[in-house]
């Protein structure tokens, strides 16, 4: 055999494996269950590798005063994060656990760490001075730092700019939030679909 | 010295020993200066070119982002990467390896850009390190099929990058024990081919592989002296293992063996860091848990100096060499709680434990003086410049002191030189030296 006829064997493999790369992906997210997640913070990045970015939703830091959390789990664990959806599409965690939900709409993650959370400030009124001054309480509540596979975006150069902006603007002025669309899989696997801005939708198509 | 150069000064020896026909002597340096220039202005050119190539498809990919629909990009790079596999193809096929090899690693590295730019336009974010292993695997299976050492080359950093992402990859927990067939894989071919460059690449990459071996069943690792000593018996393990491979020719067994040797060295060396403060005595030992590393280790190093003591590859000298470092490594940390004074670390334990230690780089010194175990000398050389620089650190003082620790330096140094030449002296001739080693 010929090193040409060797290495075209070779050749089809990779472009085998890419198309199954591309179409396997594609397929599962077609077959998901969309949501919707707020997108909170937004931070492109590195010139080699595009414009991507750094995204965090409320499913990245969850705590155990606001979802039912189960004993025992974790860093390095692979935990499943039950959702809620609402009728919009968006969706609310609901509980944190290391055992696969039977059914129901839920998320696969990594549990990255289990830190003290953070207290908050409050307004409170000297009965002395009867003045009204902030006063910062804080918690017993622990939180779960988790990571979907969905913490990284890459977008076309223009969408990043205005995301970027849109993120900045919402932050200082309060305009309206962009959101993540998501597929979840059966397994609970989150893949990315695009972005929603002002009921917008940006989705990431193949042609 | 270049090759050439050297070459010809020992075609003068040769011919003046009557052991090479003087009348062949421009034609050997001739044939030599054709083979080694062949490949490092051609093959270096072209691969540089390839490089480049390689970096233009990928600028131009990111430069026209926007504007290419996402299905022509994807078919662009499944294009150049065909064109430019079968260009290497037929570069081999005509004769023109330099070229091939250059076109090789291009198509590896475009099928690597390839996964990532897919990966990238279709944000398929939980894929990036699978697909450094596939791209590794790639170019070993085209390393294989050409053969091609530079693409081995590129395969094994590939591989060793796959192993460090993962590694460090805080959503995976545990040992990364897929790199081990990956390794042996590529330790194959490279020994196979004879790839130097490879195999270098390789020894540092199984070292990487080692450590976080040693630190997922043992997480204190260096900072305990305990399981300090039980990571110097594990690297003194590998550098055995690999001896007995080189013992048996297998290429690249050498090359292993003296980079684990240089890990055990240093990190012997390093063990008398601990004994530097107040801590030593809180460092309990636990004879159970700092056994679980350090005894399997040292079994290890028992079996397998004593199997190479009973096959004739090393003798009674170096047989109980390894044996009583690795005992007193074994034993260190029973020893320095027992030896520890109240009022700090025991000056007696700490001066032995030098003296040993430079004992042992003499030792090693020595037997880079037998043949083929050049490596041996390097690396006791370097352990024990290294040990004088610590001794050095630890006791210096005022000027007067410093004055007298490199006068009884310079003479230990000249005693050493003295001993070796007289020693020298009363061996047979050197034969020639074969791979390296250190064990």
């Amino acid at each position: 055999m010929t090193r040409t006829l060797r290495l075209l064997f070779i050749v089809a493999g990779m472009t085998g494996f890419l198309v199954f790369m591309l179409t396997s992906h594609l397929a599962a997210r077609a077959g998901g269950t969309e949501i919707l997640l707020p997108v909170e913070g937004y931070d492109p990045r590195d010139i080699f590798l595009g414009h991507f970015a750094e995204l965090r939703t409320p499913l990245n830091a969850l705590r155990d005063d606001q979802v039912e959390v189960e004993d025992g789990l974790a860093a390095g664990d692979t935990v499943y994060v039950r959702l809620a959806q609402g009728p919009d599409g968006s969706v609310e965690a609901v509980s944190i656990q290391a055992t696969r939900p039977d059914d129901g709409l839920f998320a696969q993650g990594r549990l990255l760490g289990i830190h003290p959370a953070h207290g908050e400030w409050i307004e409170e009124t000297d009965p002395e001075t009867g003045l009204t001054l902030p006063r910062h309480r804080s918690t017993d509540a622990r939180r779960y730092e988790m990571a979907f596979n969905t913490e990284r975006y890459y977008a076309p150069r223009q969408r990043a700019l205005a995301l970027e902006q849109r993120l900045r603007n919402r932050d200082v002025l309060g305009e309206a939030e962009t959101r993540l669309i998501l597929s979840v899989t059966r397994d609970g696997r989150l893949l990315i679909k695009g972005v929603e801005q002002d009921g917008e939708r940006f989705e990431d198509r193949i042609w | 010295m270049s090759y050439k150069t050297r070459l010809g000064r020992d075609l003068d020896h040769w011919i003046g020993q009557g052991w090479v026909d003087a009348a062949h002597r421009d034609d050997i340096l001739a044939d030599a200066a054709r083979r080694s220039t062949s490949w490092s202005t051609t093959g270096a050119l072209a691969i540089l070119g390839a490089a480049l190539l390689a970096m233009s498809a990928l600028t131009f990919v990111a430069a026209n982002w926007d504007a290419m629909p996402r299905l022509i990009r994807f078919g662009l790079l499944v294009s150049a990467l065909l064109v430019s596999m079968l260009a290497a193809g037929r570069a081999l096929d005509r004769g023109a390896p330099a070229l091939g090899h250059a076109l090789a690693i291009l198509g590896v590295a475009l099928f690597g850009a390839a996964i990532m730019l897919t990966a990238q336009t279709f944000n398929m974010t939980s894929f990036r390190n699978t697909a450094v292993l596939i791209w590794a695997l790639a170019g070993l299976v085209t390393a294989l099929a050409i053969p091609s050492r530079p693409v081995l080359i590129l395969a094994t950093l590939l591989g060793a990058l796959w192993a460090g992402l993962e590694i460090f990859n805080p959503l995976f927990d545990g040992v990364v024990w897929l790199y081990l067939p990956l390794w042996l894989a590529t330790f194959a071919l490279a020994s196979r081919l004879g790839s130097r460059v490879a195999l270098n690449l390789l020894a540092l990459g199984l070292g990487l592989w080692v450590t976080h071996l040693v630190y997922q069943y043992e997480a204190r690792v260096l900072a305990s002296l305990a399981s300090h000593a039980g990571t110097c018996l594990v690297f003194g393990a590998v550098a055995l293992a690999f001896a007995v491979l080189r013992d048996r020719k297998i290429t690249g067994g050498g090359i292993v063996s003296a980079w684990f040797a240089v890990a055990t060295v240093f990190l012997t060396l390093a063990l008398q860091f601990h004994l530097d403060g107040d801590s030593i005595r809180d460092d309990a030992v636990s004879p159970t848990a700092d056994l679980a590393l350090a005894g399997p280790a040292f079994a290890a190093v028992l079996g397998l100096a004593v199997w190479r003591r009973i096959g004739g590859q090393a003798g009674n000298a170096a047989t109980a060499g390894f044996l009583g470092a690795g005992l007193i490594v074994l034993l260190i940390p029973w020893l320095t709680p027992a030896f520890t004074p109240a009022d700090g670390v025991s000056l007696l334990l700490r001066v032995t434990l030098g003296a040993l230690f430079y004992a042992g780089s003499v030792a090693l010194i020595l037997q880079g003086n037998r043949d083929g175990a050049r490596a041996s000398g390097a690396i006791g050389i370097c352990a024990f410049i290294a040990q004088t620089l610590y001794v050095y650190a630890e006791t210096f003082g005022d000027l007067l002191d410093t004055a007298f620790f490199f006068l009884l330096g310079g003479l230990l140094l000249f005693a050493l030189s003295y001993g070796l030449f007289r020693w020298r002296r009363r061996q047979p001739a050197d034969a020639p030296a074969s791979e390296g080693d250190a064990s």
